[in-house]
């Protein structure tokens, strides 16, 4: 089952500001300080360029899944290393996510709160998701991705007034390198088109429309900056210790508001949200080791990942050692790699496999004029898929 | 794989659920209902009593009859967790301050950094963003059961009385979060509005009952408790006062109060809160013989510029005040009073408002800069907006003494409602 251009375009937005508007901005604060929407701008429009590059590839993978595609262009033994490279990189997305999802309802919800209740059904819920194929998590995101719009803007306009601009400058205070040291150590929170990779072949491009990905890109990115805009103007100094950018905002004009209820119904949204973005690495996960070590039904990798969230939801919390390896530079290593560096040696080896041929066919061709000189050449075409 | 697939077959899915249901409901049933194992703490006072952490907790009990009751529970401690942790143990309940409304600082803790207190509110016990924070004279435990009173008996309570009060008082947003703004920032100044009790009535005094009878027990962390119910008890009359008066804490202790009309002249600077009143007397003109005029603020327009003249910071502040007159007190009123359309914004008393503006300006900046306090966010922009040159003037002057080299200049507009 195929998904079309436009619910394609909304995973894209999803993804791109699922990860952003909950842990990031405070951690961005802590190297970055006032400059941290800078940095999660510079990275979002990467990832945006990005999700162009991608677009081209898929578009020539000719129908092939993302194997079948990279074996032609860079032979098995690159592509499964790089297929190995994309598990581990959905699977910190995946820990990040449902890692960011527990403290989101353990903190705002519950004060004591027993979180095996909470991801024994959630897991269900996205083993379900993740069997039942691409298509039914992007018809989700679909159906929520309007209420998320309305809703994140609503809280972010209910506080626009107190944010402080000031609060922006001096800009460059310290330099650039902080930023670029915060960019770095932050970029797995980033990457947000590496998912895309595992949907060769199941996009039908038919129903394209040149603006789509363009609107919904430009509107997530100016989405992200409009709450790190209300988030960093009204914390200002103390930004870090606000862990959860979407509710701490709703939280903090509502005292006297009479429907304060509202901001909670959207925060819960926001649940609803991460949970089919959770679905949508789960699913890319799954193909990656499906892929990866051949094998052929859904059922073991799906399995294999949702053990993962759950062992990651057991031991997850007193690991403090393990999240440092997890979201420093080795995830962002593992963030360039898959995000940065593989799609583009995929680009380039696309075009050595394609004058490879071409070369080939030129010779066929060649030799096809010797034995037949009254061959019209330039009615032969060259080159190309067909 | 095909056993495992034959156990997860439409109907034993739902033969699963139930029995994924039973083990989480069943357990849960038995539990005794939250309200029973965690207090919910609706006002918590904090103060000093010999050397050690004094603190009183305003507890919210659900009652069976619908009819919600609010009790007093207080213990001291070496620490506020520790105090905290004694009232748990006397009442056997756990604290839950996530419906915390009310913060009250007491005077004698304000002579120490209240931070060091302050401190384990962030860390363990987590009270809700949003929780006004205010600075309170008098007793603790008769403050603490005279607000709840003032609950009970009034239905008026004091968050809703501090909010409504902050389009007038300096410390707008009089909570956890902006103290913490405020104390973490170069300056280390934070503000808070002022709630006092007392036993004789004053201006802005709310009359309340304080109940008498408690009992108190030994905890186990060197603390005591006692409690008392909001409800019952001999009682004596007690007057709250929230005039407007704000305390202003430096690098966590009390350092300053503004009075009232400390507080309304350096609110002209401020966008953020825009009522108050202006009274001008002995305004004589056409209309007007020697009358004493009383104006209200609708609206307040103020727009801060900082920037350098040579080496001297200036400090320029244009205010747009948008006003209408409330009240015309005149010996002798004349029958111009009752011609209707007539303007009675007078050139005569637009200037005399004016030169009041300016001369409640210039005291509030004379005020600033003899307390060498910063209340006007001076630093704030100054550090923002003319960083380069900024810094270079810090280097030059100290630290201590940035206030005392900034020139100020003030622009004054007033227009009527229309």
């Amino acid at each position: 089952m195929k998904i079309n251009y436009k619910q394609l375009s909304v995973l894209v937005f999803m993804s791109f500001i699922s990860l952003k508007l909950l842990a990031l901005p405070s951690l961005l604060y802590v190297d970055s300080e006032n400059m941290s929407w800078l940095v999660a701008l510079v990275l979002m429009i990467v990832d945006a360029i990005y999700v162009f590059l991608i677009l081209d590839l898929m578009k020539k993978c000719d129908e092939k899944n993302i194997l079948e595609f990279m074996n032609k262009c860079l032979g098995p033994v690159l592509t499964r290393v790089f297929l190995l490279v994309y598990i581990i990189k959905y699977a910190l997305v995946v820990a990040n996510i449902s890692k960011g999802l527990e403290f989101f309802v353990v903190e705002n919800f519950y004060n004591e709160f027993n979180w095996l209740v909470f991801i024994l059904p959630l897991m269900a819920l996205i083993g379900f998701m993740t069997y039942k194929g691409i298509r039914n998590i992007a018809r989700v995101s679909e159906m929520i991705n309007l209420a998320i719009v309305i809703g994140c803007l609503y809280i972010a306009f209910q506080s626009f007034s107190s944010a402080d601009p000031t609060a922006y400058i001096p800009m460059f205070k310290d330099g650039v390198t902080p930023l670029l040291k915060s960019g770095f150590n932050h970029l797995s929170w980033f990457g947000s088109a590496s998912f895309m990779m595992l949907l060769f072949g199941k996009v039908d491009f038919s129903s394209e429309k040149k603006w789509t990905m363009i609107r919904y890109l430009i509107f997530a990115i100016v989405l992200v900056q409009i709450m790190y805009y209300v988030f960093y103007g009204i914390f200002d100094n103390i930004s870090a210790t606000h862990n959860f950018c979407l509710s701490d905002i709703s939280q903090f004009s509502s005292q006297e508001s009479s429907i304060n209820e509202l901001s909670w119904l959207i925060v819960a949204l926001w649940v609803v949200a991460q949970a089919v973005q959770l679905a949508l690495y789960s699913y890319c996960m799954m193909q990656a080791i499906k892929f990866t070590f051949n094998i052929k039904n859904n059922s073991v990798p799906i399995i294999i990942v949702m053990a993962y969230i759950l062992i990651w939801s057991l031991v997850g919390e007193n690991t403090i050692g393990l999240e440092r390896l997890f979201f420093t530079p080795f995830a962002s290593i593992i963030t360039i790699l898959a995000q940065y560096v593989i799609p583009i040696v995929l680009y380039i080896g696309y075009i050595m496999q394609n004058r490879k041929r071409n070369a080939g066919m030129k010779k066929e061709i060649k030799s096809v004029i010797k034995l037949n000189p009254s061959v019209n050449v330039n009615r032969i075409k060259i080159g190309g898929e067909k | 794989m095909k056993k495992i697939k034959s156990l997860f077959t439409p109907k034993k899915l739902v033969i699963w659920i139930c029995i994924i249901l039973l083990i989480f409901t069943l357990p849960t049933i038995n539990k005794p209902a939250m309200s029973e194992t965690q207090a919910i703490v609706t006002m918590l006072c904090i103060d000093k009593e010999e050397e050690k952490i004094k603190a009183v907790v305003t507890v919210l009990s659900p009652g069976q009859d619908k009819q919600a009751k609010y009790e007093v529970f207080s213990a001291t401690g070496d620490t506020l967790a520790s105090t905290v942790d004694s009232i748990a143990l006397a009442i056997g309940k756990e604290m839950g301050f996530a419906q915390c409304e009310i913060m009250a600082i007491g005077e004698k803790l304000s002579e120490d950094n209240i931070m060091k207190t302050l401190d384990y509110m962030t860390r363990t016990k987590k009270v809700g963003k949003n929780a006004i924070l205010t600075y309170f004279e008098g007793d603790i435990e008769e403050f603490a059961k005279s607000i709840t009173m003032l609950a009970m008996e009034k239905s008026l309570k004091l968050e809703k009385i501090i909010n409504f009060d902050k389009e007038y008082i300096l410390a707008e947003d009089s909570n956890i979060e902006s103290f913490y703004k405020g104390f973490f920032s170069d300056i280390s100044i934070g503000i808070m509005p002022k709630v006092e009790l007392t036993s004789e009535q004053k201006g802005n005094a709310i009359e309340v009952s304080s109940s008498g009878s408690s009992s108190s027990s030994s905890g186990s962390s060197g603390g005591s408790s006692s409690s008392n119910e909001g409800s019952s008890g001999s009682s004596d009359k007690k007057y709250i006062v929230t005039n407007g008066s704000t305390i202003v804490f430096k690098q966590g202790k009390k350092y300053y109060e503004l009075s009232p009309s400390d507080v309304q002249k350096v609110n002209l600077f401020t966008n953020s809160s825009d009522k108050g009143t202006i009274i001008v007397e002995g305004v004589t003109d056409h209309i007007y013989d020697d009358a004493k005029v009383v104006v209200d603020i609708l609206e307040k327009n103020s727009k801060i510029k900082v920037s350098f003249d040579g080496d001297t910071p200036v400090y320029s502040a244009d205010v747009e005040l948008i006003v209408f007159i409330d009240e015309v007190v005149q010996e002798s009123p004349t029958d111009k009073f009752l011609v209707r359309n007539q303007d009675f914004f007078t050139e005569a008393l637009i200037e005399k408002l004016k030169e009041k503006v300016l001369s409640s300006m210039n005291e509030a900046v004379n005020l600033i800069k003899e307390q060498n306090m910063d209340v006007l966010d001076i630093y704030k922009n100054f550090s923002r907006k003319q960083y380069k040159k900024f810094t270079e003037y810090l280097e030059r002057v100290g630290m201590e003494n940035y206030l005392q080299g900034v020139r100020f200049d003030f622009n004054v507009e007033i227009n009527n409602e229309y």
